[in-house]
């Protein structure tokens, strides 16, 4: 990191700006999938970039500098996690830094397969039909609180006991879902 | 209604975690940073974490603005590729005529000591300013604002800054602040939050430096203390002659008198969002 004899080219305009218009999409969908609000997802998104630049060898080939940008991505997530007093690491981080750690192809890993979209529909599956149906009404369909209780028709009271409940459980189920450490990787 | 509230029997569950959590549903919708509650037992955090991944994969909202795509750019881009000299440019905040860019060495040397107080110093530096190769990015230490060869330039009257409060200074090269400690000691730091470069301001009740970009905080001795950690804000050096308060700036060749200022104008809209402006 700090080795002070060498000093990492700069790139020239054109090199960054195709690489930054390139990247800044998936960085940006990466950081919102996970965050899942645009405030948040902006401030980090910067923060990325930022960071990242700072350690960018230009001289390495594309591929090398997506798998540091996203190591950079999952570290800022994981600090922004940190310092919001959620510790523990949850295994879709585990999942996903294993995708970015090694990237062997010239190309770059198709950022799109890591959307932990089908991670969350697993996890909805498993969830009782009450739970999924709350979850379903608040992030899928984006109900209001009175909406959701109209619709499964429950106070707004008895919706905020089930919501919380049912992503406790979906926690649950996140924290010890497919891998686990030491297990062999598969990819969904 | 009860096949719905099921008790599950492990622990009774208290009142405020249900509003937590409501509150945090609703932020989410509303695309805004949730409220952290501070204590948030372990299993709602991670419950409060499974519904930002919830909301962020179902909701679909997963571009970039362009706007912001393009702010963010352009900022990143002013740190690559600023002059290799320092440019003395009027004191007006922003944005600054551009001189000619040419990337160097000395640019490298900023990139490498950290890119981060760079974007701090965007802000607040019209142009560019050489940052001494000294500050360690590891260590959160800060960064040297001015090398050997800076100037000395009063920006107050020791009256002017009550003890337990900050002024706010211009010059030509930055904005920052000079603190007036109770014990009668002075400090100064850039205003320019280090985080995205935003311009923060004296909060003379919670005596720290609050940006109002995104929330930073810094206390009165530059060091964050907000719910999010930035790098601490850079200082300057400050002396008091007689009843002069100064601080050691960048030379410049054109020396305009300082203007100590309270105006709030020159929060430069560097490379964040105004979010207000597009929620309609």
């Amino acid at each position: 990191m700090s080795d002070e004899q060498r000093t990492p080219p700069t790139p020239d305009r054109d090199t960054f700006r195709a690489f930054y218009e390139a990247h800044i999409g998936a960085v940006y969908r990466f950081i919102y999938s996970r965050v899942g609000n645009r405030e948040e997802a902006e401030d980090l998104t910067a923060q990325v970039f930022v960071k990242a630049l700072r350690g960018m060898d230009w001289s390495r080939d594309e591929a090398a500098l997506v798998a540091w940008l996203f190591q950079v991505a999952r570290t800022t997530l994981a600090d922004h996690w940190r310092a919001q007093g959620r510790i523990r690491t949850l295994s879709l981080d585990d999942l996903l830094a294993e995708g970015w750690d090694g990237p062997t192809a010239s190309d770059p890993p198709a950022l799109e397969s890591l959307t932990p979209i089908a991670h969350v529909e697993a996890i909805l599956q498993q969830l009782p039909p009450n739970y999924r149906e709350v979850l379903r009404c608040r992030f899928l369909l984006n109900y209001s609180i009175k909406e959701t209780a109209q619709h499964l028709n429950l106070t707004e009271a008895n919706v905020k006991v089930l919501q919380l409940r049912a992503l406790r459980r979906a926690a649950e189920l996140h924290a010890g879902a497919p891998t686990q450490p030491g297990a062999e990787q598969h990819h969904v | 209604m009860s096949d719905y509230v099921t008790p599950n029997g492990s622990q009774p569950i208290g009142q405020p975690a249900e509003e937590h959590m409501e509150r945090i549903i609703s932020a989410l919708q509303a695309d805004q940073r949730p409220p952290v509650p501070q204590d948030l037992a372990p299993e709602d955090a991670e419950a409060a974490q499974m519904a930002a991944m919830l909301r962020g994969t179902l909701s679909g909202h997963a571009a970039p603005r362009p706007t912001f795509a393009r702010n963010l750019r352009d900022q990143l881009e002013r740190e690559l590729f600023a002059p290799e000299t320092p440019a003395v440019s009027a004191p007006a905040p922003l944005p600054a005529p551009q001189p000619p860019r040419r990337a160097g060495t000395s640019r490298r040397n900023l990139i490498r000591t950290g890119l981060a107080a760079a974007a701090g110093l965007a802000a607040g530096v019209a142009g560019g300013v050489l940052v001494e190769e000294k500050g360690n990015g590891d260590t959160g230490e800060s960064i040297a604002l001015v090398g050997a060869n800076g100037v000395w330039l009063t920006v107050a009257n020791v009256a002017q800054i009550p003890l337990g409060s900050a002024l706010r200074f211009t010059t030509p090269q930055l904005v920052g602040h000079v603190v007036h400690y109770q014990d009668g000691t002075f400090a100064a730091f850039s205003a320019a939050c280090t985080h995205m470069g935003c311009i923060v301001a004296w909060n003379s009740t919670e005596h720290a430096f609050d940006c109002p970009c995104h929330n930073g905080r810094f206390d009165d001795h530059g060091r964050s203390s907000g719910q999010f950690l930035y790098k601490p804000l850079p200082p300057i050096q400050v002396r008091v002659v007689g009843e002069d308060v100064q601080v050691f700036v960048p030379p410049t060749g054109t020396p305009a008198a300082p203007t100590p200022s309270a105006t709030p104008d020159s929060n430069g809209g560097y490379g964040h969002d105004k979010r207000g402006d597009e929620a309609k």
